[in-house]
């Protein structure tokens, strides 16, 4: 075999890269490992034609059984990639079958599959975890060689991420001798993804995991398009459509450009800009984001390797997956906000070796200017960011726990030992293993709070020791529930005459009345109708049409990255500013220092305006959104508990804003009282639980945990009773079962992702050891003027809830729900 | 508590924070949208709700009994939720709360879910009604009537009505209310696990938002209506 992989690699020119040899030989020794580099190709047949290499592999004949697992993130991009893998066994002449399992293969398929594997299988975290949820799987898995991960550094430290360290220990646990390797980009922690792939025993085995890299020299260019004049440049925002006629021209002058952007909405707008420009783009323009129908996005990728379309606006969705050889440049649009995802990006154009990757940055706002500068920084400092694996969610636990009971049962014992040896469970105590498994078995952790219930049970027909899900239906709902990607109630938008254009939030939906326009996919769409789960539209000639909103959190500034912008603000206070982008963006950090200050690297700013709308204090630490939101409500807190008042919160990467109906007094030495003081932690998750933080949270939880389940096209009204926001359950769980794992896991999951604990406990370590400059204005600092602008609301009150009631007035309902039976809006249902 | 007293249809009127009206000049509770048994029907399909959700719902109804003591309860419609979720345990559980008020008449209007939830338990000791009865110069109904202008004074539930209001320094709220308008009187859902919408208040004539203590009085500031 050895030689016939030499062979066909030398009759397509190709000689294997060392790191590939690397992985085969670690292979063949039995090692497991991890493969990773910043960018360019090769790891895909690094890591599959290794079992090739291993002596008296039989693979001529149809061994029949599983042989190699490839789990990738993105489905999208399982149809190429099975292509890419066929290719060699077939000019091998190995008569192995290689087919994908994913949400968009047939059900007829899936069927076969059930009683019969192909001996390479493409699938996804959550089809495989679907996949192990019938017991018929297990006997399927008995000849298992390898499995391999794609994208590793996407999954680590997400859900599906630990989705997928379940199901790689179940696998170990049914196939004891099965290597494990993962595919991943450059992280500021390898060593660390490396021992999470493997989980806590095969890090202990006696054969020394392989890392390995794939990263060669090359050099990546960066420039940015910096308007003539800066003056006209916003302050604040995400469009700025200024600059379309120099993107365009950008566009024009390489053969086939990506252009990145943060948000599909930004995306959506981009593309009818550039179009309104430039019409002869027509046809070669095309638009890629993840909420738009698979068949779409795939045309697109063919489309790009084809070399027919000059330019791609595109999301993170094309950060990921199979080269595209044509693509020579790359436009990122906006702040990337951390030093891996520009290099990622950078990647994706001069695959070839000897090409350099070249990447344009367009800012959107003045200030993103000072991001890039900070990026390259960055770079040149090689600060990767790390990605942070997460710690016993136990919302996915309860739903492993569901998926194995259907799945063939399991024995608790059993059970427990196996989810230990993840990563993520290694420290499962057993209380929270008892909760986790009282959740699915009584609803709670106290008897008879919640009778009737029904979910996981013990079969006492057949084993009354085992776990099993004994109602059909309820083990229906699970697998259809499987997954842990928040995505918001969502609906498919689709033409009058059939065909499917994608998703959109039902939230966004629920605000269009019949005839409203939309811009979706590219088009101007009119929404006809809306029924069970479907918005029916069709093409518009009208212009005027709002641009779809998503939910979902905005990229914060990494810490590497907001740790450069610090120095590079500092620089500019002392007159040095380092590059062209800094020099760019010159006069309006001189109007900053002219009207306030730009604060050196040992100075926190706090600026102090009076509005229309009341008091603002502005304080800036430069620490990244998710930092300042735990800070804010920190800081907010400890104002609410000296006087009586209410604070409205707004955030973003350089600062936040505590806004006050009434002036709130500061002087140097109140401040260092709000950022020193004791108790830090407790008095940190009390502020959180002042705020609607962990209740929004509970949003994503509440979903994987079964609570909320999802209409889905087609389901119909059956679900619709028992159909409840994730709100209304942390409400009643707050009030009725406050012991409750899941809103304790909310305010976990808060502390350590989203606000970032440990970042945020050194941020204010380095705040204290700074010195505060308290300025008053009379106007909004260039600086304070975005945070003004770009609004994401938290409240904080120590008044009496109905006094301040008292106060407030109706809001003019636009969108709500028209009150009689006559006339319906398209869409007027009771949240519930 | 902080109720609110209203003249509607040349009645008095009172709005409790219990979620209910009381009608002093016939000793009557009017409450609408309890959905009973909803949290069974979630359990059943492996959804945990807690019981103890219904068992508040039922002490504060029977809050304001004692705090009325009112003859008459008139439930408009939506009082069970689900088939499913009508298990012995849900029907003994009502039934041995309306054991407690052997006096008290309850007259129950057939809303939407009346129509797929199957029989009202003989126990209960409910009497059925059709879709809307007449009680001197006021309808009650489930449903709102269809827009009329000659439209008959009227209470009704249904709509599970809730405000956005909004103060200074961006703050803002989301309560159930009632829906006042000259003839049309709208109640919130009683329900603590139902959910609410938000209904456009442009039209009314005064909403009332409700909080766990207080009824709170509002108008639309924009329109002018009312006085």
């Amino acid at each position: 075999m050895k030689e016939k992989i030499e062979r066909w690699f030398g009759a397509r020119g190709w000689s294997p890269f060392p790191f590939q040899r690397e992985v085969w030989q670690s292979y063949s020794e039995g090692a497991s490992g991890m493969l990773y580099s910043s960018t360019g190709s090769g790891k895909t047949y690094a890591a599959f034609l290794a079992p090739f290499f291993e002596d008296g592999i039989s693979c001529s004949d149809k061994t029949g059984g599983l042989r190699i697992l490839w789990i990738t993130p993105l489905r999208a991009l399982a149809n190429d990639l099975a292509a890419a893998i066929a290719l060699p066994l077939e000019e091998m002449d190995v008569g192995w079958s290689v087919e994908v399992r994913s949400g968009d293969t047939s059900s007829y398929r899936k069927k076969k599959q059930l009683s019969r594997l192909p001996e390479v299988l493409i699938t996804t975290p959550e089809s495989m975890t679907l996949l192990l949820s019938y017991e018929d799987t297990l006997k399927n898995l008995q000849t298992l060689d390898l499995v391999v991960v794609d994208e590793w550094h996407e999954l680590v430290g997400t859900k599906r991420g630990v989705q997928t360290e379940l199901l790689l220990a179940r696998l170990r646990a049914i196939r004891p001798q099965v290597r494990v390797w993962g595919l991943s980009a450059t992280l500021g922690n390898v060593r660390q993804a490396l021992s999470v792939l493997l989980g806590v025993r095969a890090s202990n085995s006696a054969i020394e995991p392989a890392l390995v890299t794939a990263d060669t020299h090359y050099d990546l260019h960066i420039e940015s398009l910096i308007p003539d004049q800066v003056e006209l440049f916003p302050w604040a925002g995400h469009l700025n459509t200024l600059m379309v006629p120099a993107v365009v021209e950008a566009i024009e002058s390489n053969q086939s450009t990506l252009l990145f952007t943060n948000t599909r909405s930004q995306a959506e707008r981009w593309y009818q800009e550039i179009l309104n420009h430039k019409d002869d783009l027509v046809g070669c323009l095309a638009l890629h984001h993840g909420s738009l129908d698979p068949e779409i996005r795939h045309w697109v990728e063919k489309s790009i390797n084809g070399g027919t379309l000059k330019c791609v606006v595109c999301t993170s969705s094309l950060d990921l997956g199979v080269d595209f050889t044509p693509v020579d440049h790359v436009i990122q649009l906006g702040s990337p906000k951390g030093v891996a995802r520009l290099l990622q990006r950078s990647g994706r154009s001069g695959h070839r070796p000897g090409q350099d990757s070249r990447v344009t940055f367009v800012p959107t706002n003045c200030l993103e200017l000072i991001e890039l500068s900070a990026c390259r920084l960055a770079i040149e400092e090689k600060k990767l960011e790390a990605r942070t694996p997460l710690e016993k969610p136990l919302d996915v636990l309860i739903q492993h726990l569901v998926t194995m009971a259907a799945g063939g049962g399991f024995l608790e014992k059993e059970l427990l030992a196996e989810v230990r040896t993840t990563h993520a469970y290694r420290d499962l105590s057993d209380e929270e293993w008892k909760w986790t498994l009282d959740f699915v078995r009584f609803g709670g952790s106290c008897l008879g709070a919640y009778p009737e219930y029904r979910r996981v049970e013990l079969d006492r027909d057949k084993e009354p020791n085992k776990f099993v899900v004994s109602k059909p239906a309820i083990a229906r709902r699970h697998r259809m529930s499987i997954g842990t990607i928040t995505s918001d109630s969502s609906m498919q938008v689709r033409f009058l005459q059939g065909k499917t254009l994608g998703v959109v939030e039902e939230s966004f939906i629920s605000k269009l009345k019949r005839g409203d326009n939309f811009i979706f996919g590219g088009r101007v769409l009119e929404l006809v109708r809306v029924r069970e789960m479907t918005a029916y539209v069709r093409a518009s000639r009208g212009r005027r049409a709002s641009l779809v909103r998503y939910m979902g959190g905005k990229m914060p500034l990494s810490s590497e990255l907001s740790r450069t912008v610090r120095l590079r603000i500092a620089q500019a206070g002392k007159g040095v500013y380092a590059d062209r982008e800094m020099e760019a963006v010159r006069p309006v950090l001189e109007l900053q220092k002219l009207w306030s200050k730009l604060p050196a690297e040992d100075e926190i700013l706090i600026e102090q305006v009076e509005t229309r709308e009341g008091s603002h204090l502005f304080f800036f630490p430069f620490e990244g959104r998710n930092v300042h939101e735990g800070l804010s409500a920190l800081i907010a807190y400890r104002i609410c508990q000296q006087e009586e008042t209410t604070i409205t919160i707004s955030v973003n990467d350089y600062g936040f804003e505590l806004l006050s109906p009434t002036r709130i007094e500061l002087d140097l030495d109140r401040l260092r009282v709000l950022f020193c003081g004791d108790d830090l932690d407790e008095e940190i998750l009390r502020s959180i639980n002042a705020t609607e933080m962990a209740r929004r949270h509970f949003r994503e939880i509440a979903r994987v945990a079964g609570l909320v389940f999802q209409g889905y096209p087609g389901a119909g009204k059956s679900t619709r009773q028992i159909q409840a926001s994730s709100e209304l359950f942390f409400d009643v769980f707050k009030e009725y079962d406050p012991q409750n794992l899941l809103l304790l896991q909310a305010r976990r999951e808060l502390l350590a992702g989203q606000l970032e604990s440990t970042r945020l406990i050194k941020a204010l370590e380095r705040i204290r050891s700074s010195s505060f400059v308290l300025i008053q204005l009379d106007k909004p600092s260039p600086l304070s003027f975005p945070i003004l602008v770009d609004r994401l609301r938290e409240k904080l009150s120590s008044e009496r809830f109905e006094t301040r009631l008292a106060r407030m007035q109706l809001a003019m309902a636009k969108h709500a729900g028209s009150l009689y039976a006559g006339s319906r809006r398209a869409n007027c249902k009771i949240k519930t | 508590m902080q109720d609110q007293d209203i003249e509607f249809a040349g009645e008095n009127l009172l709005l409790m924070a219990e979620r209910v009206i009381y009608w002093p000049e016939r000793s009557a509770l009017l409450a609408a949208d309890v959905h009973v048994g909803k949290d069974t029907t979630f359990r059943l399909s492996g959804i945990p709700v807690p019981e103890s959700v219904v068992d508040a719902d039922l002490e504060r109804l029977s809050r304001a009994i004692t705090r009325t003591d009112a003859r008459v309860l008139i439930l408009l419609g939506d009082f069970q939720h689900a088939r499913l979720g009508m298990t012995g345990h849900t029907v003994k559980k009502i039934q041995r709360w309306r054991g407690q008020y052997p006096g008290l008449r309850v007259k129950l209007l057939e809303g939407n879910h009346e129509k797929s939830s199957g029989e009202v338990p003989e126990c209960w000791n409910f009497e059925r009604f059709g879709e809307s009865i007449q009680e001197g110069p006021i309808a009650l109904r489930h449903h709102p009537p269809a827009k009329n202008r000659r439209m008959k004074p009227t209470i009704c539930g249904h709509l599970h009505p809730a405000v956005r209001l909004f103060g200074k320094g961006g703050q803002s709220e989301r309560l159930p209310c009632f829906y006042l308008e000259r003839n049309l009187l709208v109640l919130p859902a009683f329900g603590r696990f139902t959910g609410s919408s938000t209904i456009d208040a442009s039209k009314a004539v005064a909403v009332y938002a409700v909080t766990e203590e207080a009824v709170i009085k509002f108008k639309d500031q924009a329109t002018g209506a009312g006085s």
